[in-house]
């Protein structure tokens, strides 16, 4: 009984030799529309695809313009007039804008806790030409 | 100083589950030809109203440190938010029923019985829903958290044995006309094959565990990280509890043979059961700490 206890345990420990063994890290963005660095005409919705499923109540998230083409004194400046949704199973957010982005460098700063409790803290800049 | 509060909260309550459900769990299971020893029914009263006030504790503390803010800031919105939106709040609200079922028992009823047993055991199967366990998705996701829940089911029922044997080897030391030592040699030659059984249990979940939670082939790059090393340090508390399991193993069966003197074998399985269980302390303790910290940069 014990001999065939141990048989079937060790069976399932050699299945995970198999198993799609998810390596742990910390959360970051995988992907983002518009992407890291990014030069763009307009922006209408920014998107950012998450490493992992965040827990959404914890998340924070702000666009902020950092710099205006010919206004070299710009200070930060909060965007305010978008609303948020997340899918695919809480990995993508998407910042839908009221009103497209004037011309500027933008940073998208979040912070947010995986499902395993860890809290996190990045940002993606682009510019708006 | 709120990561050691966090840290001092999680050992305090994975300790409490774990010898609440373990030491229960045994008793009733593998301790009903042994006589045992008077267990201050306050004693119990307290463990079991402190679980339920620990695990509270440490979900608004862990809300707290998800949200960026000081436990004081929380708002209801925000706790009511994690509480019924996500699964490590579900589990959570799981847990402090179970908890809150088992203390109603432990009080009123008997501290030791069967139901409190299964809701122990039911709180500790939720842990796995917060942590490193909670992060995988899918299938597997679900198949990590049982077989956690399995590794902390079996380590609860070894660490429950440790501790009653412990317990009767002690009374057998300070009340030796009371004691049955004859009782409790035999009975602990007689959980030899069930401790195997477990150790073996805790010994494949493990290496689940670790397969599900950093990958098994990047094991040598995790242990140069932090976590890899507090890894390493369990895992060398876990084979010195083995060591001291052999030893009182090995009395025990001597004892059986009539092989040696009952005070001089007695003395040993107390020193041997009390370093087991000072290890099995040391080793909840690196588990607080490990769910913590992130295996890989």
């Amino acid at each position: 009984m014990n001999f065939r206890l141990i048989m079937v345990t060790a069976a399932l420990a050699l299945a995970t030799v198999s198993a799609p063994a998810p390596v742990m890290a910390h959360t970051k963005v995988v992907a983002s529309t518009p992407a890291q660095g990014a030069k763009v005409a307009s922006v209408r919705k920014v998107t950012i695809t998450f490493s992992e499923a965040l827990l959404v109540p914890t998340v924070g998230v702000s666009i902020v313009m950092t710099a205006m083409p010919g206004m070299p004194n710009h200070g930060e400046m909060q965007i305010r007039n978008f609303t948020q949704s997340w899918s695919d199973s809480n990995r993508k957010l998407t910042l839908n804008l009221k009103k497209p982005l004037v011309a500027g460098t933008y940073e998208v700063r979040w912070q947010a806790a995986g499902a395993d409790g860890h809290r996190m803290k990045g940002k993606v800049n682009f510019i708006v030409k | 100083m709120e990561d050691w509060l966090t840290m001092a909260l999680r050992f305090v309550h994975y300790a409490l589950l774990l010898i609440l459900f373990g030491g229960m769990a045994f008793r009733l299971v593998g301790l009903r030809q042994v006589d045992t020893v008077e267990i201050s029914r306050l004693l119990i009263g307290i463990a079991a109203l402190a679980a339920p006030v620990v695990t509270v504790l440490l979900m608004l503390i862990g809300i707290a440190v998800m949200m960026g803010q000081a436990v004081v800031a929380l708002d209801w919105a925000t706790v009511e938010a994690m509480l019924f939106t996500t699964d490590m709040g579900w589990a959570f609200l799981a847990r402090f029923g179970f908890l809150i079922v088992a203390l109603g028992v432990v009080w009123i009823s008997k501290p030791l019985s069967g139901v409190a047993v299964m809701c122990y055991a039911f709180a500790l199967a939720t842990l796995p829903w917060s942590g490193h366990a909670a992060a995988s998705e899918g299938g597997w996701g679900f198949f990590h958290r049982l077989n956690d829940a399995l590794h902390l089911l079996a380590a609860g029922f070894w660490i429950g044995a440790i501790l009653w044997f412990l317990l009767l080897a002690v009374q057998a030391h300070r009340a030796p006309q009371q004691a049955n030592p004859d009782l409790l040699l035999k009975g602990m030659h007689r959980f030899a094959p069930i401790g195997v059984v477990l150790v073996s249990i805790v010994a494949i979940t493990g290496i689940i565990n670790a397969e599900l939670i950093f990958g098994l082939n990047i094991t040598m790059s995790v242990t140069e990280q932090p976590y890899g090393q507090i890894l390493l340090l369990k895992l060398a508390l876990v084979l010195l509890m083995l060591c001291s399991a052999a030893c009182h193993a090995r009395y025990a069966k001597r004892w059986t043979r009539s092989m040696v003197g009952e005070t001089d074998i007695l003395k040993a399985v107390r020193i041997s059961l009390a370093a087991e269980f000072g290890l099995a302390i040391l080793v909840i303790a690196s588990v607080a700490l490990l769910g913590m910290m992130m295996p890989t940069e």
